[in-house]
């Protein structure tokens, strides 16, 4: 599994589809939401901690379903985050520093819930 | 690719990380931590330096040069312990303030330091345990661990608090170990080790929840 691959594992375990952000633009139907969209960007050891962005996206007219999966997110990454094994080694992803969930909405739909999310990688990979 | 630029094999599984944990019991053979056993919430990590100190007996011997090694001896180690705790309870009321008498009155807390004869009961052991290899699961039963195991310890900088505006109380922390003289043979720490019992953790797959957590 390579270092995009652990990431698509993490972030689809939640219950819900997750593409990479750019995916979903490329499908030829609209997805419905909710899904969690995730930026990748890739290093190797000794590279130090890396900004991955995910968004969570429901709609709905309630904020409960979408702060109960960031809450499920952060509990995941609670007690130092999780290892997960790739080629060559493992990504290691923790909770940012600051601010973990940002609520916010989308102008153009008003039910449209997102949840910024802020994820730390560090890749303990040889390449 | 240059020919020395090389990581060992295996580096990935010899690293230790994260902050860790100071407890007052811990089992190496099983490696399960109880959480009703660590003792501070700490800040900014924790600082282990044993302090080792060396003597030369050529140091003295015309024509010898000083620092060879068959003339080393290690005479002692003070190992200390250095951290910022921001806990306090009346688990770990007395570790805070060495000699110390402690009592709990209508749920007010009593600290009372006392100058003198050090008591026994005053000292302590602590374990200092960061994860190692990697994370496998809470209570450490399949995790790796690097450990530190410091005995007789005493927090020799008494009760420090620093309080900061808008922040929390830290209170530092130097703990040091000493010496039995029951049998002065036995250096104050000890380390111990041990790589994650299994070789991978589970991975989930698209959406199913995964059977191991962080």
């Amino acid at each position: 599994m390579n270092k995009m691959q652990a990431l698509n594992s993490f972030f689809s375990s939640f219950g819900i589809p997750a593409y990479e952000e750019n995916a979903i633009y490329a499908a030829d139907v609209v997805l419905p939401l909710p899904y969690i969209t995730y930026s990748v960007s890739t290093a190797s050891f000794l590279s130090g901690d890396i900004p991955i962005s995910a968004s969570i996206w429901y709609r709905s007219a309630s904020w409960k379903e979408i702060s109960e999966k960031a809450d499920a997110v952060s509990a995941r990454l609670s007690n130092g985050g999780v290892h997960i094994p790739c080629d060559d080694g493992f990504v290691w992803l923790k909770r940012s520093n600051g601010a973990f969930a940002q609520m916010t909405g989308d102008p153009s739909d008003k039910f449209v819930k997102r949840a910024i999310l802020n994820i730390s990688a560090e890749y303990f990979t040889t390449n | 690719m240059a020919a020395y630029t090389l990581l060992p094999d295996q580096v990935f599984n010899n690293i230790a990380f994260d902050a860790g944990i100071l407890v007052s019991e811990f089992t190496p053979s099983t490696g399960t931590v109880s959480r009703a056993n660590i003792l501070f919430a700490t800040s900014g990590g924790s600082q282990f330096n044993p302090n080792i100190s060396l003597l030369d007996l050529f140091e003295d011997v015309d024509n010898a040069k000083p620092g060879v090694k068959q003339g080393m001896v290690i005479q002692s180690r003070e190992p200390h312990l250095t951290t910022n705790a921001l806990t306090v309870n009346t688990g770990n009321a007395a570790m805070y303030v060495p000699n110390s008498i402690v009592t709990t009155e209508d749920g007010v807390t009593k600290i009372v330091p006392k100058d003198g004869i050090i008591k026994a009961s005053s000292y302590f052991d602590i374990w200092c345990i960061t994860n190692y290899a990697t994370m496998l699961s809470e209570d450490g039963s399949l995790s790796g661990f690097f450990a530190i195991h410091m005995k007789n310890c005493l927090n020799v900088s008494d009760a420090q608090p620093t309080t900061t505006k808008d922040g929390k109380v830290q209170f530092a922390l130097d703990l040091r170990a000493f010496y039995d003289a029951t049998d002065s043979s036995i250096v104050p720490y000890e380390i111990y080790f041990k790589g994650a019992t299994a070789s991978t953790v589970v991975t989930p797959s698209n959406g199913e929840t995964p059977s191991t957590g962080a």
